[in-house]
């Protein structure tokens, strides 16, 4: 259907050169959008070659035991970056074992048993979790989590499970656990969010169909809503993992930043994003210690480039198959699907399997037979009985008391999943708006930050530099943006759209430690300077996919008919997209924007490495620029009280912005937002 | 046409306007406004904070912007370009010196005590920590705080049977390099192991970046000790006690102590400014001390801005040196003021 072809609109003379003008410029739009929407897949390229590339030092002279030793010593030039994968590790299981059960519990509360009035404020609350920054989860993390895990989980933890090494050691203050809990807490709203829209898509027909086969609710939950969502709810997993393995800020500040290799999640580590950020700024003296941390972040994009394409897949094919469910899938996209699906789940029970395994060998070990009277032996012993007893209750479907009981009470531990994540949500922010109030005086808005030790000062030139740094993320990343989507939804509807778009879920998927290091190759090495230019350029680079993918979806969601009528009158493609579907979806691609700044306006990491902070309001965006996040971290981890109160004062301040913005793009569309 | 994409045009132009006005403005309207950029050492961060704050109080047109990043990535970023001077309490080797894309000076502007700030319950400043101590803590030999080689110079104190924990500097660092330099020169198997340098395989410990992140996870972290600049344990209200000295005395750190090992140094700096002043064999002399260097270049590529950082540090060398003393930096030796002066003097300055 190439547009412009009707010509019904011209004169009898044709105009011809005009009708050819139009043409020309059609096609023009096209390419245009075609070239901006290649940028996220010419930008996952770019990054991927520079780390490669900029590696080779150490690919070269270590090979394979770079990732394997565990030493590393820069002024001996031993390199082994083993200890950090392990932390890494660590981490990340850690988070997915607390996470995937809550996340699952709630997404199924929600969709399946919740009254739809505490349904949707719940549903909502979950996903503002997620537009929560980094290192404002990590000024919490440090001063309330921590010290909350330390005085009371910690030590139960030690004395009940003590024998396990797993949970050896006096504990200290910023830890594993630590590190662990934060992520979960950070992926939650991630896996809630896409677990829930894939259960959605299972057809209601199933469900009644259950029903009518007079199924509780929880029946029909374990019959038919969770065998059908289970591929798409391991994606979901799995794409959270990928958040957890790359997230830095939060980690840096509550994981203790030492390099280890040893059982106890109650001692601190180092995962591979902490190292980066720590190290990278002063490795541009030594070619050798470089080229070691890029080849770090080579393996870290990696790994999240690998984990986000196969989760992406996975949700895809699972929402695929259960929206047409007579379409059989591809036989080699049924198969990775099964594959995958079965990997992750056998993975997840042989990890459970050992953790008890190894808490019960632990108390044997410890105290012999006596062991198996040890807390966790008995609750683990008063689990399997009440399993049983369930499990035969329900072999003699007649009794209904029982049937009902497991409802109830299943339909209680799922509730009190999304409850545990609203808990979360509501100590968050009211830490940050009790403690951030104090701060809030006219100062922090008018005057500049003071040495310390002086009091007073304000945070003036953060909250002016964040402002200039988003205008300029915003310049470049929103036409960008905004092309892109506009290819992806209105061209691309084949391969191409398709790989398009997958492009930008996996470029969203990137660390964003990864992005800044990059952003200081591409953008401050060059100029032979730090600058707002280069913040803003590794802040565009964020935005974008945000953007696209927004824009893809709502222009999605004009009808069809719009375009029909449109092209129906003579327009042309390009003319009917700027002049009727455009601005049909014109709320919806505002919020796109709004939900890119609210994205870009919290990050802190690749900051530190192109804007690099400054105490003047610097009018030159040559020059480098403060930001509130930097500010946040530099005063949060500092040991001056009124330091630490203005970064309270700055995480509510910034917390205010991302909110509003975040509440007034969903507001916008009101619910027609779907999430990518 | 297309009101959408206009609005949002729109939205941004503003956007873009408002961080863009003043801006023109500020361009034109002091005829020599510059901005100079520095970064490293978190040990001289306070130092260097309020005379970057001074300076701009008292010549209006120049900017100090200091990044506190630490020494390692100080060096880094001065050696890259992309800041104007760097600053460093581990003076560059030879090695890493003849590295440097241009000829580079080393102008000491100042010198400090590094202090064992420890947050022990119910035990205030104070704390007597002997050499032994020192290096068993840091190697992870002693565990808990009533270990017998700490009580035993504390008689009077009642320390707790809590678990030591110890902080240290997870960026590269020129305090990590005094305080390993300190523990190499006192402690054969320190030595022996971990060495001395900007980073260093730590036995033990939890990391913290900079300065403040250390003396952060100090005031944060009940039984931890860790090792930093004076003035940060002074103004973050740490507690401190006086170390053992290598000729066993106990002595608190003070500006005192701090300039009397600047002093000793003095005749060996004229041939290299860049000296050792650690374990020094004085009976009051405080063990942990160094100089903080700042890097320049001699030939600047951009002699506008080496002029203002030339200025600049002759004023931190001149009227500077006295702001620093509240905060417990002592004041160079007048003989290596004058040697600096000479230095700068050969800057091309445009």
């Amino acid at each position: 259907m190439r547009p412009g072809t009707p010509g019904a609109c011209s004169g009898p003379s044709a105009r011809p050169l005009r009708r050819i003008l139009s043409r020309s410029l059609d096609a023009a739009f096209e390419h245009a959008t075609l070239l901006l929407s290649l940028v996220t897949v010419g930008l996952i390229g770019w990054i991927g070659f520079r780390l490669y590339v900029d590696s080779a030092l150490t690919r070269h002279r270590y090979g394979w035991g770079l990732l394997t030793g565990v030493v590393w010593d820069v002024p001996h030039e031993i390199y082994g970056a083993a200890p950090y994968i392990f932390g890494t590790l660590v981490a990340a299981t850690l988070a997915m074992l607390i996470a995937v059960p809550l996340s699952v519990g709630a997404a199924v509360w929600l969709t399946s048993l919740a009254p739809r009035w505490i349904a949707a404020p719940v549903a909502f609350g979950i996903e503002l979790l997620a537009a929560i920054p980094s290192i404002i989860y990590g000024l919490w993390g440090l001063f309330i989590l921590c010290p909350l895990l330390q005085s009371h989980v910690s030590p139960w933890l030690a004395q009940q499970l003590g024998a396990n090494p797993l949970f050896a050691g006096p504990p200290v203050l910023t830890n594993m656990l630590a590190a662990g809990v934060i992520l979960a807490i950070m992926v939650i709203p991630f896996i809630t969010a896409i677990s829930s829209e894939v259960i959605k898509t299972i057809p209601a027909a199933q469900r009644e169909a259950s029903f009518a086969l007079g199924s509780t609710k929880w029946e029909v939950i374990r019959n038919v809503v969770l065998p059908q969502a289970r591929s798409g709810i391991t994606g979901a997993a799995i794409l959270g993992l990928g958040r957890a393995i790359g997230e830095t800020m939060a980690v840096v500040m509550v994981v203790g930043n030492t390099p280890r290799i040893a059982a106890s999640i109650l001692q601190p580590g180092y995962p591979m994003p902490a190292k980066l950020i720590n190290e990278f700024n002063e490795a541009f003296n030594d070619p050798l210690q470089r080229s070691a941390l890029l080849e770090i972040a080579l393996v870290l994009f990696a790994i999240t480039l690998v984990i986000n394409g196969l989760a992406r897949l996975l949700i895809l094919l699972t929402r695929q198959g259960l929206a047409n469910p007579q379409e059989a899938l591809r036989p080699w996209m049924a198969k990775l699907r099964q594959g995958l699906d079965a990997v992750f789940r056998h993975g997840a029970m042989a990890l459970l399997g050992g953790l008890v395994l190894l808490q019960v060998g632990a108390d044997l070990l410890k105290r012999g037979l006596g062991g198996l009277g040890a807390p966790f032996e008995l609750a683990l012993a008063a689990f399997a009985i009440g399993w049983l007893v369930v499990r035969r209750a329900r072999s003699t479907l007649s009794n209904r008391r029982i049937r009902r009981w497991v409802h109830g009470s299943m339909s209680g531990v799922l509730a009190l999943c999304a409850l545990a994540a609203c808990t979360v949500l509501g100590a968050l922010l009211g830490y940050v708006a009790i403690r951030g109030f104090s701060a809030l005086t006219p100062q922090l808005f008018t005057e500049l930050p003071r040495p310390p030790g002086m009091g007073g000062g304000g945070l003036k030139s953060a909250i002016l530099g964040t402002l200039e740094l988003v205008a300029i993320a915003g310049a470049i990343g929103v036409p960008i943006g905004l092309m892109g989507g506009v290819f992806v939804a209105e061209f691309g509807r084949g391969r191409l759209g398709g790989f398009v778009r997958f492009a930008a879920d996996v470029l969203n998927g990137i660390p964003s430690v990864v992005i800044g290091m990059f952003a200081y190759a591409a953008f401050v090495l060059p100029f032979g300077h730090f600058s707002a230019w280069a913040g803003g350029g590794a802040l565009a680079v964020m935005m974008v996919p945000t953007i696209a993918r927004t824009t893809e979806e709502m222009l999605k969601l004009v009808p069809s008919s719009y375009r029909e009528a449109a092209l129906g009158l003579g327009a042309t493609k390009s003319q009917a997209i700027r002049s009727v579907i455009v601005p049909a979806a014109k709320s919806g691609i505002l919020t796109g924007i709004m939900l890119g700044i609210a994205r870009i306006a919290g990050e802190t990491a690749p900051l530190l490495f192109t804007a690099f902070g400054s105490d003047q309001v610097n009018k030159n965006p040559a020059e480098s620029v403060s930001s509130l996040t930097m500010k946040i971290y530099q005063y949060a981890i500092s040991p001056y009280d009124d330091w630490i109160q203005q970064a309270w004062g700055g995480a509510l301040v910034l917390l205010l912005l991302i909110l509003v913005l975040s509440i007034g793009a969903r507001l916008a569309t009101r619910g027609r937002m779907r999430r990518a | 046409m297309a009101r959408t994409t206009l609005c949002a045009g729109l939205a941004l132009g503003i956007l873009v306007a408002g961080c863009g006005g003043p801006e023109a403005q500020g361009g034109k309207a002091p005829a020599a406004a510059i901005t100079i950029n520095g970064a490293g050492s978190t040990f001289v961060n306070p130092a260097m904070s309020k005379w970057a704050y001074a300076y701009h109080e008292a010549k209006a047109n120049t900017t100090v912007n200091y990044q506190s990043v630490g020494s390692g990535a100080g060096i880094a970023q001065y050696k890259a370009g992309t800041v104007d001077f760097g600053a460093s309490d581990a003076p560059l080797s030879d090695k890493e010196r003849g590295e440097m894309p241009t000829p580079t000076l080393h102008i000491p502007v100042t010198s400090g005590c590094e202090v064992l700030a420890y947050n022990i319950p119910n035990i205030g400043s104070g704390l007597k920590l002997s050499t032994e101590a020192i290096a068993g803590i840091f190697l992870g030999k002693i565990k808990t705080w009533n270990d017998p080689a700490i009580a035993r110079p504390n008689p009077d104190l009642k320390l707790p049977a809590i678990p030591i924990t110890v902080a240290h500097r997870s960026d590269g660092s020129g305090t990590t390099f005094i305080f390993t330099d300190y523990l190499t020169s006192s402690s054969p198997e320190w030595a022996k192991g971990p060495g001395k340098g900007k980073t260093v395989n730590w036995p033990v410990g939890l990391g913290g970046k900079g300065n403040e992140g250390v003396a952060g996870l100090v005031k944060q972290t009940p039984g931890c000790i860790g090792y930093v600049e004076l003035a940060y344990a002074m103004q973050a209200k740490l507690n401190f006690g006086p170390l053992q000295n290598k000729s066993g005395e106990y002595i608190p750190p003070s500006l005192e102590s701090a300039s009397a090992a600047a002093n000793a140094a003095v005749e060996s700096m004229q041939k290299d400014v860049r000296v050792s002043i650690v374990n020094g064999a004085g009976k009051d002399a405080y063990p942990i001390v160094g100089f903080v260097y700042v890097l320049v270049s001699k030939t600047p590529k951009d002699p506008t801005k080496g002029k203002a950082v030339v200025d600049f540090l002759k004023w931190v060398l001149g009227p500077g040196q006295e702001m620093a003393t509240p905060l417990q930096y002592a004041p160079l030796p007048k003989a290596v003021v004058d040697l600096n002066m000479a230095a700068l003097g050969g800057v091309t300055t445009g």
